[in-house]
């Protein structure tokens, strides 16, 4: 059977989703039309305003609605304290852990060079020109410890080599070959108060 | 009937890829199958499936991508840090470049193995490393010149520069790579600038094979 084009539209469309097919896409767009026109509506007006809305911080590349994020904006947070991570959801899982006081730098991804992933692909230009700036005294490395975490973490602790930057690395407990959205909240926490001098 | 997937075969992952919630893509160099792409149900708990551990490993299925029946640790993990762990990126990167999936090419499994044991000893020369090993991934694909011979056969000789012709090999050239460079890498002597040169050349050779992407690796080096 052809779906006509306006279903066949949405199917495709719900086939950028992560983990859906096909087969998923057209559940989820009979369900809406069938069932739950209403939360259909809302999803599209959610997603056209997320899309339009929310860009990336100018200073961490986290999502941000304005130019600054709200934890690059919080005053009663140190500033100058920079924890590097791949991922906002590696910020949000920190965020939990309840440890961590500084802001942060969300590379969006991690040096992987099959992906075409190399330094500026991942903002390394940008926190270059902040540790040259002056504006960070101490770099926590939460980088994750897969080959690309550990490549990524070298890279970064070769630009601070010659400044008065202090590097830290979270370790202790995150599992070797580990990516750091698997791991509990209680194991993070521990890694960061277990953060050594590299 | 035959099992044809019950064998397990030396392999190791070049490149991981995330895939749906807990499953990885690999992209695999095997002794016996060459390169190839898996997928790892569950894989993203398994953490054995990285890049520079010696694995054996037993496929199932058909097809572009096949399924991993069984992984074992085939030994502990190379211990890449810093610039030699670059230096294995690299080598990875070349391979998913250059290598057809599911084309073998088993004299290659060698050297890859012995550059990774060398550059996870930490030795100072790991760019003489990765240009045996990108010597070595010329003669396997086909496209290997003579660094004693000129195109017509005649002896290189130290006084003479030379082009490299993709077809034909070394040519005579009244510019270009300096003999004595040329002459130093055939017989393993690895002055400075001979290892310079040994550098740029190969760059040169691959490039016809790399296409117009450059290789990303290289960034790291900086
Ligand atoms: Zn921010």
């Amino acid at each position: 059977m052809k779906h006509s084009p306006l279903v066949q539209g949405l199917i495709d469309a719900f086939t950028c989703l992560p983990g859906v097919g096909p087969r998923s896409a057209q559940r989820m767009a009979y369900h809406l039309l069938e069932r739950n026109r209403e939360g259909g509506g809302h999803l599209a007006e959610a997603l056209t305003s997320a899309m339009d809305g929310v860009r990336q911080c100018s200073r961490c590349r986290n999502f941000a609605e304005q130019e600054l994020c709200p934890i690059c904006l919080d005053s009663r947070r140190d500033q100058s304290q920079v924890c590097v991570v791949s991922s906002p959801a590696d910020v949000l899982a920190i965020e939990h852990s309840g440890e961590y006081r500084g802001r942060y730098f969300v590379l969006l991804g991690q040096l992987s060079p099959i992906d075409g992933m190399g330094p500026r692909q991942i903002g390394l230009d940008q926190l270059e020109q902040q540790i040259q700036a002056g504006d960070i005294s101490e770099i926590i490395l939460a980088t994750g410890t897969t080959v690309e975490g550990e490549a990524t973490a070298h890279y970064i602790l070769d630009m601070v080599h010659g400044t008065a930057v202090t590097v830290s690395r979270i370790a202790q407990g995150v599992p070797m070959g580990g990516d750091l959205e698997f791991v509990d909240g209680a194991t993070l926490a521990h890694a960061f108060r277990g953060r050594r001098p590299v | 009937m035959a099992d044809r997937g019950s064998a397990l075969e030396t392999a190791w992952v070049l490149h991981a890829r995330p895939y749906r919630n807990s499953s990885l893509v690999l992209d695999l160099f095997s002794a016996g199958r060459g390169r190839l792409g898996v997928v790892a149900r569950g894989g993203r708990r398994n953490h054995h499936l990285q890049p520079f551990r010696p694995l054996l490993m037993r496929f199932a299925g058909r097809g572009e991508l096949l399924n991993i029946q069984q992984v074992e640790s085939a030994g502990s993990p190379l211990p890449l840090a810093g610039r030699a762990l670059y230096c294995g990126m690299y080598l990875n990167e070349l391979l998913v470049r250059l290598l057809h999936r599911n084309d073998p090419h088993p004299g290659l499994m060698a050297p890859y193995e012995a550059t990774l044991n060398a550059l996870a000893t930490d030795v100072p020369a790991q760019d003489v490393l990765l240009r045996h090993f990108e010597l070595a991934l010329l003669d396997e694909l086909g496209y290997s010149f003579s660094l004693t011979e000129d195109a017509t056969g005649a002896p290189l000789r130290a006084g003479q520069t030379y082009r490299l012709d993709p077809e034909l090999g070394l040519v005579p050239a009244a510019s270009g790579w300096p003999g004595s460079a040329l002459l130093g890498m055939a017989a393993g002597d690895w002055q400075d600038d001979t290892r310079r040169v040994a550098r740029d050349l190969l760059r040169a050779a691959l490039a016809p094979h790399l296409g117009s992407r450059p290789l990303v690796s290289r960034e790291l080096f900086r």
